[in-house]
């Protein structure tokens, strides 16, 4: 789902960069000093999510979950993402460096606003309304971000990359349905086994928990 | 593995890649492993954006000649390059489907098959992304990945990257192998209960809740290190013992990158010197 270095012009990857730069600007406010282990383990595990691999039909996908992250993490997914990135492109040594701040930007502003739009309906206690809000932000995030790398993609070569982008966005058709069914199962998942992940962590991420476990 | 791992002065983000340590000093000659992450932090993100803004396939061509350079000196495992080589390129390989195929604007056409026409201008676009995508790939792998990661991290903030950026950084690098390690027992429990990965309802709902696990552990994980961080002191930063100094490898290598980039812009703004 993301983009390698090389590809883009560079108006796109400094518009990028900037978007990405005041998201995790905002982010990187809304944690306090004393939350940065949630935080950061939460990176971790969205990361090792980017390397399980969900079958589709006879081929495979890994999961992105960025609407799974914007639902728990609200801002601080721009962070998270960013650090997701880093470790890709740092520790697995896959580069990326140039295209960091346009693929931050694409796959977080999208969780941002499944956050914003659905987590009230998630973490509500009607359970068909939490699960259509559930699927509906691990689909519509994976469909924005798709639709945001097009756009990266358009804007960086209009006439040339147009068949590219199209391409692109209908393979993807499928992994949205896949983050719809995955991120609708872990929120029912996480609603049974431990619900105050999904009540305190984007509200109250700056707040500490401590206590909770005594 | 549980929170006494991480002490209160970042030594305990060690990752096991930190292995790979200078062998014999050889102060004469001009070793990429002598210089400071700090100057190689700023030579890639130069080289990388100079590179990802070139148009001619010339000077490409010179900038993936440049980037070899850098990684030979560098003394990385070839193999290894190669692998990841491989990830990098299957996009570039998609491209090479589209791109030859798709110019819009008429192009001059080289081949047809039938109703496709090959256009000499969607051919050089896609060897110059070729071109430029692998060129900062070798150079931002040759450059960054040198050592560990903590200590490009640190170098990072001493540059002035947000000091809450560079803890997360620090924390997640480190416990990504404790969590990666956590998956693959779960995943190992589910084989040997027979659990076989195909495209069913149940494949679905074991693999999500296999995630959530991943989340509640964690999450549990993530208290108990908090805890015993504060135990040790820990009041919001991880103090770090990094002195980076700029060294005589390091004006040598400065002097190398300017270098290299002004030859690649006169390429770049003068295509037929």
């Amino acid at each position: 789902m993301h983009i390698f270095d090389g590809v883009l012009s560079v108006p796109v990857l400094v518009t990028g960069g900037v978007l990405a730069g005041a998201g995790v600007a905002i982010g990187l406010s809304k944690i306090k000093s004393d939350m940065t282990p949630q935080a950061s383990l939460l990176a971790a595990v969205f990361f090792t999510a980017s390397l399980i691999h969900v079958p589709i039909g006879p081929s495979s996908t890994h999961l992105i979950l960025n609407g799974l992250i914007g639902l728990l993490m609200g801002w601080v997914a721009f962070p998270i993402i960013l650090v997701g990135l880093i470790l890709q492109a740092l520790l697995f040594q896959f580069g990326g460096i140039t295209v960091l701040g346009v693929n931050t930007f694409n796959v977080a502003a999208p969780a941002v606003l499944m956050g914003f739009l659905f987590r009230p309906m998630v973490i509500g206690d009607d359970a068909v309304k939490s699960s259509i809000g559930a699927a509906a932000s691990g689909f519509l995030s994976v469909l924005l971000t798709a639709l945001l790398v097009c756009i990266s993609l358009y804007l960086s070569n209009t006439e040339n990359f147009n068949i590219a982008a199209q391409a692109i966005f209908l393979g993807h058709i499928p992994v949205m349905i896949i983050e719809g069914i995955v991120t609708l199962l872990v929120v029912r998942f996480l609603k049974k086994v431990k619900p105050e992940i999904l009540q305190i962590s984007a509200t109250n991420l700056h707040k500490p928990v401590l206590n909770k476990t005594n | 593995m549980c929170g006494n791992c991480v002490q209160d002065d970042g030594v305990g983000v060690d990752l096991q890649e930190a292995s790979e340590t200078p062998n014999a000093k050889r102060p004469s000659s001009l070793r990429m492993i002598d210089t400071c992450p700090r100057t190689r932090i700023l030579a890639a993100i130069i080289f990388a954006f100079v590179v990802a803004s070139l148009s001619s396939i010339s000077s490409a061509s010179l900038a993936l000649i440049f980037s070899l350079i850098i990684t030979l000196s560098s003394q990385k495992p070839i193999i290894e390059l190669v692998k990841r080589l491989l990830v990098v390129n299957a996009f570039i390989i998609f491209l090479w489907f589209m791109l030859p195929f798709s110019f819009s604007t008429p192009g001059t056409v080289i081949a047809s098959l039938g109703p496709l026409k090959v256009t000499s201008q969607g051919v050089t676009l896609a060897a110059l992304i070729t071109l430029k995508a692998n060129a900062i790939f070798f150079t931002v792998v040759a450059l960054l990945t040198q050592g560990p990661l903590y200590e490009i991290a640190l170098a990072g903030k001493s540059l002035g990257a947000p000091k809450k950026l560079v803890n997360l950084i620090l924390l997640s690098s480190r416990y990504f192998h404790v969590i990666f390690a956590e998956y693959q027992r779960l995943r190992l429990a589910m084989r040997a209960r027979g659990f076989n990965s195909n495209f069913s309802r149940h494949t679905f709902l074991s693999l999500s809740n296999l995630m959530g696990m991943l989340l509640v552990r964690s999450w549990d994980r993530a208290d108990r290190i908090h805890k015993a961080m504060l135990a040790r002191g820990y009041d919001g930063d991880l103090h770090a013992s990094s002195n980076f100094h700029f060294s005589q490898a390091d004006v040598l290598f400065s002097l190398a990158i300017i270098l290299v980039t002004i030859i690649l812009l006169v390429f770049e703004w003068f295509p037929t010197i």
